[in-house]
């Protein structure tokens, strides 16, 4: 709304003779003058609340770091400018850069000093020029250095298509993140396998050949290792070596033979997964059971005693199905012939 | 034998897989399907199953306490034993 005040029509309005009209026009002048005066401070809006710095994390990757803000909900930016400054000091009284006045939500700052901590902090100004307050401020630390992956405990010869090796990295400033693994297969393109924290690794190669591992570390500020400060390591997946059974069911026991010596050729008679089945919590009798034995048999049992929980397995019944698997005492056992 | 079957704190459920290798056999979880074998068929094997191949490859499961004895041997020890029955 247009709150200036219609003085210009006191003219038309008081029709009088030029001579009255001097005096009059004196009073209109002053009057007019005063109106003004009152009117400047009437129409300048006042700029709102101060706008809202988004978090900063507590490390910033690189030498650069891009600060942004909105207003408070509800609040529109309307036509507001910005002014955005960033100071080593936390309360702005030394080293302080300035953005100058952007309409722009967002700012870079750039050529910082890697370990440098900065504090930043914004205010708006309307176009009748009221400023908001200061935002309240945020801080961030650069951090520019990448941290270094390396790829430890890894066999030169595999003896399976699973192994597993030690992922580990070390960073200066913000620390490690995670670890990014990615494995080439023959000099083909790499490709990411996974992310994972330090630590063991397993790995499940679907063929043989020489394969490529290349661990890229990211920081908590999120710097990535440089694919050219990346140490390559390679291994030697063995090819598979899989049998089938009777059920067409492929297994693959390239770990039991080149591992643990269990020579392919002595794997026989591969029933089925399923066809011998165990004896999953059996059914237990006690002295005065019809079907307990007589206390003089000498036939040939398995027998354990956990505690109060004592109970024997006839070995003529475990023949057929090769193994019992029960819980005695709570814990949890399987009974092989 | 007599073996814990509890890895990682999950119960594995043992069973035969239906291989032999030389006679003796394989034995499977039905959990991963991972093959284990009687560490007692490897040179400084001692008692446990031995993970040979797939997902627990290398692990072991502990043998616990049990004897081999007649009924007569353990009844007489033992007099309140429970005894498997089957039918």
């Amino acid at each position: 709304m247009d709150r200036r005040p219609p003085s210009p029509k006191l003219f038309s309005a008081v029709p009088a003779p030029p001579v009255m009209l001097l005096p009059l026009l004196l009073i209109v002048f002053l009057l007019a003058g005063c109106s003004d005066d009152d009117a400047v401070v009437e129409v300048i809006p006042p700029a709102g609340p101060a706008p809202v710095l988004a978090a900063e994390p507590e490390f910033s990757p690189g030498l650069s770091n891009t600060v942004s803000w909105s207003l408070p909900e509800g609040e529109k930016a309307g036509d507001l400018e910005f002014l955005v400054q960033r100071s080593g000091d936390p309360l702005f009284d030394a080293e302080v850069v300035e953005s100058g006045w952007i309409a722009e939500s967002s700012f870079e700052f750039t050529g910082l000093e890697h370990a440098s901590t900065h504090h930043f902090r914004v205010r708006g100004r309307n176009p009748q020029g009221a400023k908001t307050e200061w935002s309240s401020s945020q801080a961030s630390t650069q951090d520019a250095v990448p941290p270094v992956a390396a790829l430890t405990e890894m066999k030169a010869e595999q003896t399976s298509l699973l192994f597993t090796f030690e992922l580990s990295a070390t960073d200066q400033d913000s620390g490690v993140e995670e670890i990014e693994l990615w494995f080439g297969l023959e000099g083909a393109e790499a490709e990411l396998y996974g992310v994972f924290p330090p630590g063991q690794v397993s790995f499940q190669a679907t063929g043989g050949g020489i394969h490529e591992f290349i661990p890229l570390a990211v920081d908590v500020a999120g710097n990535r290792q440089d694919l050219a400060a990346a140490t390559v390591q390679e291994t030697i997946v063995p090819e598979p070596i899989i049998i089938t059974d009777r059920r067409g069911e492929d297994f693959d026991i390239t770990a039991a033979v080149l591992e643990y010596r269990m020579g392919e050729t002595f794997w026989e008679f591969g029933l089925g997964r399923y066809t011998i089945r165990p004896i999953i919590d059996p059914l237990m009798v006690g002295p005065g059971h019809h079907a307990y034995p007589d206390e003089n048999a000498i036939t040939p049992i398995l027998g354990v005693k956990y505690d109060d929980d004592i109970r024997a397995y006839k070995i003529g019944d475990m023949m057929n199905r090769e193994v019992v698997d029960d819980v005695v005492n709570g814990i949890p056992i399987a009974v092989c012939y | 034998m007599v073996y814990n079957r509890v890895l990682d704190g999950e119960t594995l459920t043992i069973a035969a897989s239906g291989w032999t290798w030389h006679q003796i056999f394989v034995l499977q979880d039905y959990e991963t399907g991972s093959l284990w074998f009687p560490g007692l068929s490897f040179p400084g094997g001692t008692d446990f199953l031995l993970c040979v191949a797939g997902p627990h490859q290398g692990r072991k499961l502990w043998a616990r306490d049990s004897a081999r004895v007649t009924w007569k041997g353990w009844h007489s020890f033992y007099p309140n034993s429970l005894i498997m029955h089957t039918k």
